[in-house]
């Protein structure tokens, strides 16, 4: 290599491997994967928000030399705080939206009326499990996501990372529905919901999980989630051609899109269904659109 | 007969679709426009950035499905990100620094670790797409004629931090020092990696055959 860092990556390149690499084969996207994110990012903007903070692009620059006290003083000083940081266990910012009225709504057992939302949102911490009897709950988890909980639900709080932490935020909906609606900051996140029969991955999206005696139902309002038979891979594991085929069904991954919804049965030997999405399984997400406005 | 570099048949297919065929990058004045997310300059920057964005990360995770994930994603924040675009600074490093954080964050996840043969996000693993022609290496393919898919299984081989330089140097021009900003790399280890990008494609498909490099003015 020549060493020269010019705008020609050719010059850097030997004549022949340039010119095998430009016979890469092209990837395209699928066409109505292309056509349906233009018109989410040219148009339907996005709410205004502060963007997350960017990582840094400043130019690499020699840290400066520093005394070998001043290194020792540095380093306990971040130990100090990382020992605080420690005992001081991140708790996610929950908020209960005044938009569904309820008597009481349990969590881990323990009762709160609707006079008691504050209460009742210092109480969501990982691991709890909300069962919402006869009422409706709507909650908002700082910007990131927004969530409706219909009557005779029970949903558990499995994991829910600090935002700066990039996780996966995981629900588990044991019975009833829940709605979602990803908010202004929720990009980078990553949520999952369970339920019995099916984990739905989202990304970036508005959408809804009924869970019946005979299976899970997920409509989709907008973007794409991708549902799973619960358990399942996501990717499945590479073929071995020098295995024989066995009869094992293909895993279905494809995504159910804006106005469609995917119905998995609990009876496993049933194949799931697709159609288009229930209007009383998106009514929720009308509300929950309105979460991040106040 | 030399095809032309693939930044310059990306130019050609924006004019296709119905882009600036003077320009396959935006001006001064649309990079104003685009940090105000002005929708025919968002318009453009899509038509001129998608299949770029898209082909980066699909050469780069092991799915369809999973590129189109994070291409959502990385276009999702692309768009909330624009307020705090410096119009001032290259465009290609900044859309490409994103999108390589959001490939590395899906490196990183948990869910990944979990389905990765190696379990490790080390440059030096060998995670490999399914072979584009399953059962023949790239030597097997170049054999047969089939330059293309050697091509592309031999790149497909590369560990991914060098795939992803050369992705970045070869495909989207980014000088070693760019390259360097994206992959929190510095300079002199970029030119390395580089090297040794080429040095694993040269193995993988040995000498090539000359005709392969000559212009039409060279053809006898």
């Amino acid at each position: 290599m020549t060493g020269q860092d010019s705008s020609d990556p050719r010059l850097d390149t030997p004549a022949d491997l340039a010119a095998a690499l430009d016979r890469l084969p092209p990837v395209r996207a699928r066409a109505e994967f292309q056509a349906e994110l233009q018109r989410r990012f040219v148009d339907a903007p996005i709410p205004v928000a502060e963007p997350p903070p960017a990582r840094s692009f400043a130019p690499i620059e020699a840290p400066p030399r520093r005394s070998r006290w001043l290194q020792i003083v540095t380093i306990a000083a971040a130990a100090g705080i990382a020992v605080l940081l420690w005992r001081w266990p991140y708790a996610p910012n929950w908020t209960v939206l005044g938009g569904s009225r309820f008597e009481h709504v349990t969590v881990d057992g323990k009762s709160f009326t609707f006079d008691q939302r504050e209460e009742l949102a210092a109480a969501l911490h990982d691991g709890v499990e909300i069962e919402t009897g006869e009422g409706q709950l709507d909650l908002r988890l700082d910007q990131r996501v927004a969530l409706h909980l219909g009557p005779q639900t029970t949903l558990m709080l499995v994991r829910v990372p600090e935002p700066a932490m990039g996780a996966e935020i995981t629900l588990e909906a044991k019975s009833g529905s829940v709605a979602v609606v990803t908010g202004p900051e929720f990009a980078g996140a990553g949520l999952v919901v369970r339920s019995p029969d099916a984990d739905a991955r989202v990304v970036g999206t508005e959408f809804a999980i009924d869970i019946f005696s005979e299976g899970t139902c997920v409509c989709c309002a907008e973007g794409h989630v991708r549902v799973l038979p619960v358990g399942t891979e996501l990717t499945p594991a590479p073929v071995d051609p020098t295995e024989e085929p066995d009869d094992t069904p293909a895993v279905d991954a494809r995504a159910v899109g804006p106005g469609r919804n995917n119905f998995l049965y609990r009876d496993r030997s049933m194949p799931a269904e697709e159609g288009e999405a229930a209007s009383d399984h998106l009514a929720p997400l009308q509300w929950l659109r309105g979460a991040w406005n106040d | 007969m030399n095809s032309p570099h693939p930044r310059a048949a990306r130019a050609s297919s924006a004019e296709e679709s119905g882009g600036d065929a003077s320009a396959a990058e935006l001006s001064s004045a649309e990079l104003v426009a685009l940090r105000d997310r002005q929708p025919a300059v968002l318009e453009r920057f899509y038509r001129l950035y998608f299949e770029r964005v898209f082909g980066y990360v699909r050469r780069l995770v092991r799915d369809e499905h999973t590129a189109e994930d994070l291409t959502q994603d990385i276009f999702m924040h692309l768009h909330r990100a624009l307020p705090a675009y410096d119009p001032s600074r290259a465009l290609r490093p900044w859309v490409f620094t994103i999108a390589t954080n959001k490939v590395r964050d899906f490196w990183s996840s948990r869910g990944f670790q979990e389905r990765s043969r190696t379990g490790s996000t080390d440059d030096h693993a060998e995670r490999h797409f399914e072979s584009p022609a399953p059962g023949r290496g790239p030597r097997e393919l170049l054999e047969a004629g089939e330059l293309s898919l050697a091509v592309q299984s031999a790149v497909d081989r590369l560990p991914e931090g060098l795939r992803q330089t050369l992705l970045l140097r070869y495909f989207e021009g980014l000088s070693f020092a760019d390259i360097g900003r994206v992959l929190e790399r510095n300079e002199v280890a970029v030119r390395k990696r580089y090297s040794r990008a080429l040095e694993e494609l040269r193995e993988s498909l040995g000498e090539l055959d000359p005709a392969l490099a000559r212009t039409p003015e060279q053809e006898p």
